[in-house]
């Protein structure tokens, strides 16, 4: 009980943590609410700002934008019928539906109780078990931190595009970028092509906003750029009754405890957590003909699962460095900007850091809840801004925020080009998850494996002589086996379908 | 262009990145003293991803998809990518400056606004091209530091 009693929580009431939170919490309900945008986007693209903010103010700033983007995606989800994260999907089923019954408020009401439940039960899960977790990692070594970058490439490869060879080319193509720099160990400059600008690597935050920001940039100017979301904005009281409350209290539970154990999984992210979570409360209801149909239960479930991903996915990426979603993955990157390893010992060299965190992202979702109350018609109001100068202006602002970062004007080229690129392979269904979190762990594993080899005198046997180490490999092979039966089974059930078609 | 083509494409410029970077790689030196050099990696993962590259066609080619990729107003893409290619090369060769910022925003929201009459475009896109200036100011310079 540490984050108790060990924790000085004066450095936690100040005035620039509190304007955090606020505008944390307020962007990240804006950038979630529009459609195509999400967390990880919204993240990326504040990840500049960073910079000058101290490390705690950092961290909560950009996990509270993790936070409010979960349930900023299903305001659009229930208002428009189109999701505004992908976590947000499993929500446009019964919240689109229950708002065309002319209940939007209501629906709404259930997303933000769920989200509030979620991420509540979330972070205090985060504050219970990442400590005992850092006191088992801390006996992890080089062996087990490659396989656990491993572990969490084959999660992401497999869970992230409908073509699995196309993830894992991408998961490729990200640990190539990776190597881009000086190497280590040994000095030796790789695939710099004689660039000074690219000595220190491929620069993390131009590369995430090419990727994400800049190619969405593209995508959205292949629509009509006339296009509202919203043209007709009611008045939308967020709101549902005790009772209504009542009917899903198990589902909130049930489905916020499920969010976080997946959202441990490395690479797996709030997505599936929210489907997880719907497809187990339609398959375990009294009534589950009603999913699909405005059921609350099919709003409450995903809405709690996402949420509870956020803090599930921030345990492995405080306690083991590795990150569990691809927005947590650019987490990591604001840690490594103020020179902080997230990692097994940060609990001894940092704890007021991880504490902080912990009760800073608390305070977070308290404030997404009453935030969330007081502005969800006015975000709705924002869908009307036509995609032209939504466009414009996050072109705009991603090209100020790369050179903020590092004022270096090299990186608004790359910025550019990851972006074309990365707008190109979006369309020929390639996985730009997969890519980051490739490129985050790459280093990881490459320096866990050369360390590996080297104490082990180059012999293989280092990685199946350590308990810890065989857990791991056991799961990657479960995991792998998992997922080539999915594909099968699914596989299988296109071909059924296609026969009884032509029967 | 039909996907299955685009995707044979993209996959030819993969594998040959692929194969251009296991060759630079074989060039690294590589110590003694490490059983594992600094091309090592790379050279494993880019053999990786020719193989992954080859075996991606192969399920491309027996696939039974032939829709066609079609990427609407492609014209304004191309368009912004010039702009901006534009806007990047003045700003490195003569540093940041708000007016030719403001310019490259307006002419961005001008260009990408289909609908409204000329005027109206004028004004929308200077007006907003001036509050994100004004914003930029504040909180990038003034808030945040930044010397841009």
């Amino acid at each position: 009980m540490d984050f108790i009693f060990n924790f000085d929580f004066t450095e936690l009431f100040t005035l620039e943590i509190f304007l955090v939170i606020i505008f944390g919490t307020l962007y990240g309900l804006f950038i979630g609410a529009i459609p195509g945008l999400g967390s990880v986007i919204a993240i990326a693209l504040l990840l500049p700002l960073t910079y000058t903010m101290s490390p705690l103010a950092a961290i909560i700033l950009l996990a509270t934008v993790y936070m409010a983007g979960e349930y900023g995606g299903s305001i659009s989800s229930i208002v428009i019928g189109v999701p505004g994260t992908p976590s947000a999907t499993a929500t446009v089923l019964d919240g689109a539906t229950m708002a065309k019954q002319g209940k939007p408020g209501t629906a709404l009401g259930y997303s933000l109780t769920g989200a509030l439940i979620g991420g509540t039960i979330g972070v205090i899960l985060l504050m219970l078990i990442s400590s005992p977790l850092s006191s088992i990692a801390i006996n992890f070594s080089d062996p087990e931190f490659a396989l656990l970058g491993i572990l969490g490439l084959v999660c992401v490869s497999g869970l992230s595009s409908k073509d699995i060879n196309k993830s894992i080319i991408s998961v490729l193509i990200g640990l190539l970028l990776s190597m881009v720099g000086l190497d280590l160990a040994t000095g030796e400059q790789r695939l710099t092509f004689g660039s000074f600008n690219l000595m220190d690597g491929m620069p993390l935050v131009a590369l995430l906003i090419g990727m994400f920001a800049v190619a969405e940039v593209f995508t959205m100017l292949g629509t009509d750029s006339n296009t509202r979301f919203v043209t007709d904005v009611k008045e939308i009281k967020t709101k549902i009754t005790w009772k209504q409350f009542l009917g899903v209290r198990i589902t909130y539970l049930k489905s916020s405890i499920l969010g976080v154990l997946l959202g441990v999984l490395p690479g797996l992210g709030s997505s599936a957590a929210s489907w997880f979570a719907y497809t187990e409360a339609r398959r375990t209801s009294k009534n589950p003909e009603n999913f699909g149909k405005g059921e609350p239960a099919g709003i409450a479930a995903p809405e709690s699962a996402n949420n509870a991903s956020v803090a599930g996915a921030l345990v492995p990426t405080i306690t083991l460095g590795i990150p569990g979603s691809p927005a947590a993955a650019i987490i990591i990157g604001a840690f490594m900007i103020h020179g902080i390893t997230p990692g097994p010992a940060i609990f001894e060299e940092q704890p007021n850091l991880v504490y902080g965190i912990f009760w800073g992202l608390l305070f977070g979702t308290l404030a997404m809840y009453f935030l969330g109350k007081m502005t969800t018609s006015i975000m709705a109001r924002m869908l009307t801004l036509p995609i032209y100068i939504l466009s414009a202006l996050i072109l705009y602002i991603a090209l100020i925020g790369v050179y903020a970062s590092q004022t270096n004007t090299f990186h608004l080229w790359i910025a550019l080009l990851a972006g074309v690129i990365a707008f190109i392979l979006k369309k020929l269904d390639f996985s730009l998850p997969s890519m980051v979190l490739a490129f985050v762990l790459g280093p990881i594993i490459e320096e866990g494996l050369r360390n590996s080899l080297a104490m082990s005198g180059g012999s293989v046997d280092i990685f199946v002589t350590r308990p810890y180490s065989i857990i791991i490999i056991i799961l990657i092979f479960a995991m792998i086996t998992t997922l080539t039966m999915q594909k099968l089974k699914s596989k299988r059930s296109a071909v059924n379908r296609n026969d009884n078609r032509q029967q | 262009m039909t996907y299955k083509l685009a995707t044979y494409i993209s996959l030819f410029f993969i594998a040959l990145a692929g194969v251009a970077i296991f060759i630079i790689a074989g060039q690294f030196s590589s110590p003694s003293r490490h059983p594992v050099g600094p091309s090592f990696f790379p050279q494993i993962v880019s053999a990786l991803m020719v193989v992954m590259c080859i075996i991606s066609a192969i399920t491309t080619y027996r696939s039974t998809n032939n829709e066609s990729l079609e990427i609407p107003n492609i014209k304004l893409i191309i368009l912004t990518i010039i702009f901006t290619t534009l806007y990047i090369i003045v700003w490195e060769t003569f540093g940041f400056s708000y007016i030719v910022s403001f310019i490259f925003l307006a002419a961005l929201l001008f260009i990408y606004d289909t609908q409204n009459t000329m005027k109206k475009r004028l004004i929308i896109s200077i007006a907003t091209s001036v509050i994100m200036h004004i914003l930029v100011y504040i909180v990038f310079e003034r808030l945040l530091n930044v010397v841009f």
